[in-house]
C-alpha cells in the first residue's frame, strides 16, 4: 500500500519543535542536577520526565529519551552504565505505544504509569543491588529508601505533568481534536 | 504497533538494545574502573549543584538561627543577620583553613604516609543508603582502587570506583567494607563493618567481640592494620553501646565514627604507607612458597 506523505510542516511548527526539544533537554539537565545534590532520599525525577515526553512523541524519539534519561540515572545513582537505560528505554517505548493506541492525555493516566514505572525500576534496583547480596535487615532499604523515593517521584510527577502539559498545549501541533473541541471549532472559509 | 515490529526502526532498536546490554556487561567486568566519559561531561554540573545545595542548606540554617535571634534583638535584626552571614563566611574559611592545617598534621604525625592533595566532595550517589560520595580526584592524581580515605578526625572509607578524574568513596556505613580494628588500649580486637539498620544514623559496628569484652561507652576504636587496607592506629570512632549478636556467642559494639559524615566537605586519600597490602603480599608470598615447595 502506498504511503501517504505527511503534510510539510510550516516554519512556525519547525520553530516550535526546536523550542520543545530545547525545553526537554533543559528540564532533563535540571533534573540531573537536582539528583546530584545532597545526601537525602530524592525522587527520581527523570522517570516522570521521560514518561511525559514519551507520551507525546513517536516510538523512535521515546526510545532516545528513555536511553538518555536512563544513562543519566545510571550516572547519578552510580549504577552499571546501561542498567537504568535498558529499563527506561523499554518503559518509554511502551508508554509511547500506549498513548498512541489506548490512552488519552490525562493526569490520572500519567500518575498510574509513573507509579508503576518507578515501583518497577525501584524493585529491580533493590533486587539486584541489595536483596541478592543477602545483607542483614535488607528490607529496611526497601522501606526507607526505595518506597519513599517512589512516593516522592509520584508526587513530583504532578507539577512535572502540569509543566509538560502547559508546554505541549502551546508547542505541539494539534493533529487531532476531541469531539468537544471539534464542536466548538469555527471553520474558516477559504 | 504491529507495523512497528516489521519496520527497520524496530531492527535499529534491537541493535541499540544489544549495544546497551554489551555496555552493561562490559561495565560489569571492569571491577570498579570506569572510563569516566559521563563524569567528564557531568562533573562540572555535579560540582555546581552540590555547591548550590550546600548554599541552600547554609541559607536555611542561617535563617533558622536568625529567627531565634530576632526574638531577642528585634531592633538589631538586619545588622545581626548581615553580621551573622559575614561570620558564617569567616567561620567557613576558618574551618577550611583548620581542616587543611589538620591535614598537614596528619603528614607530620605519620611521616610514612603519602597523602593526596585535599579532595573536594563534588556530589553524593543518589539514594545510596550508605552515603557514598564522589570526590574530584581520580587515577590521574595518583589515586587507586581500595585506597583508604581519611580526614584529620578519622577513617572515612575506601575508594570503590575510580576513573581518571573522579572517584567514588564507600563509607564506613557500608556493609561491603570490613576493617580490622582494635580498642585504643589494645585489649579488644574485632572487625568494623557497616550495618543497614545503623547506616541511617551514620553509625557502624564492631563485631566478633568476646562476651566479656572490656569495651564500654566512649571507648576509642582504631584500625589494627591487619587487613592491609588501612594503616595501623588510625582512629575509627567511639563506642556508643554494646549488644549481643543474634547467635548469642559474641558481642558487637555500635560505633559512632570520629568523622561527621553529614558535614564532610574535604577528605584526603592515603596513597601509600608502611605495611600497605601487607596481608595480600604475605598471602601471595605464602602461595609462591607453597608452589615452590610442590616443585
Amino acid at each position: 500500500m502506498a504511503k501517504i506523505k505527511p503534510a510539510r510542516s510550516t516554519p512556525a511548527q519547525k520553530r516550535n519543535t526546536v523550542i520543545r526539544w530545547v525545553f526537554y533537554f533543559v528540564v532533563i539537565l535540571l533534573c540531573t542536577a537536582f539528583l546530584n545534590a545532597g545526601d537525602r532520599v530524592k525522587p527520581l525525577l527523570l522517570i516522570p520526565v521521560s514518561l511525559c515526553i514519551a507520551s507525546n512523541v513517536k516510538e523512535g524519539a521515546a526510545v532516545f529519551i528513555g536511553i538518555l534519561c536512563g544513562l543519566l540515572l545510571d550516572f547519578c545513582c552510580n549504577r552499571l552504565m546501561g542498567f537504568y537505560a535498558i529499563q527506561l528505554m523499554l518503559v518509554c517505548l511502551v508508554t509511547s505505544w500506549l498513548y498512541t493506541q489506548l490512552l488519552q492525555q490525562r493526569l490520572f493516566n500519567m500518575l498510574i504509569l509513573t507509579a508503576i514505572s518507578s515501583l518497577l525500576l525501584g524493585a529491580i534496583d533493590f533486587f539486584f543491588y541489595y536483596a541478592i547480596w543477602d545483607y542483614e535487615h535488607v528490607w529496611l532499604i526497601f522501606l526507607h529508601i526505595t518506597l519513599p523515593s517512589c512516593g516522592y517521584t509520584l508526587i513530583a510527577a504532578l507539577p512535572l505533568y502540569g509543566l509538560f502539559h502547559f508546554v505541549h498545549e502551546r508547542l505541539l501541533p494539534h493533529s487531532n481534536r476531541t469531539i468537544e473541541q471539534a464542536i466548538h471549532t469555527t471553520i474558516e472559509p477559504y | 504497533m504491529g507495523d512497528f515490529f516489521k519496520r527497520n526502526k524496530f531492527r535499529f532498536l534491537l541493535c541499540i538494545l544489544a549495544f546497551l546490554i554489551g555496555m552493561l556487561l562490559y561495565a560489569a567486568t571492569q571491577n570498579g574502573q570506569t572510563t569516566g566519559v559521563a563524569g567528564v561531561v557531568l562533573n562540572p554540573l555535579r560540582r555546581v549543584t552540590q555547591s548550590i545545595s550546600t548554599q541552600v542548606d547554609r541559607f536555611v540554617s542561617s535563617f533558622t538561627n536568625v529567627t531565634g535571634y530576632q526574638k531577642e534583638n528585634d531592633a538589631l535584626k538586619e545588622e545581626n543577620a548581615a553580621l551573622k552571614n559575614q561570620l558564617l563566611d569567616y567561620e567557613d574559611t576558618k574551618q577550611q583553613l583548620a581542616e587543611l592545617e589538620k591535614f598537614m598534621g596528619i603528614k607530620e604525625d605519620h611521616p610514612d604516609y603519602t597523602l593526596s592533595d585535599p579532595c573536594t566532595i563534588i556530589g553524593y550517589v543518589t539514594n545510596d543508603p550508605f552515603h557514598s560520595f564522589i570526590i574530584d580526584k581520580g587515577s590521574e592524581d595518583g589515586l587507586s582502587l581500595q585506597d583508604p580515605v581519611v580526614t584529620a578526625e578519622g577513617v572515612v572509607g575506601i575508594i570503590s570506583e575510580i576513573s581518571n578524574t573522579y572517584a567514588t568513596v564507600e563509607t564506613l556505613c557500608s556493609p561491603n567494607l570490613s576493617i580490622g580494628a582494635m580498642s585504643a588500649t589494645g585489649g579488644d580486637t574485632g572487625i568494623v563493618e557497616g550495618e543497614i539498620s545503623l547506616a541511617d544514623d551514620y553509625q557502624c559496628r564492631m563485631i566478633y567481640l568476646e562476651r566479656d569484652t572490656k569495651l564500654e561507652k566512649g571507648s576509642l576504636i582504631k584500625t589494627s592494620g591487619t587487613s592491609g587496607l588501612f594503616p595501623q592506629g588510625y582512629l575509627i570512632g567511639t563506642v556508643e553501646r554494646l549488644e549481643l549478636m543474634d547467635s548469642g556467642l559474641s558481642k558487637y559494639a555500635v560505633l559512632k565514627p570520629a568523622v561527621d559524615f553529614s558535614s564532610l566537605t574535604n577528605v584526603m586519600v592515603i596513597l601509600d604507607y608502611d605495611g600497605k597490602n601487607a596481608e595480600t603480599n604475605a598471602a601471595a608470598a605464602s602461595t609462591k612458597e607453597a608452589v615452590n615447595g610442590k616443585d
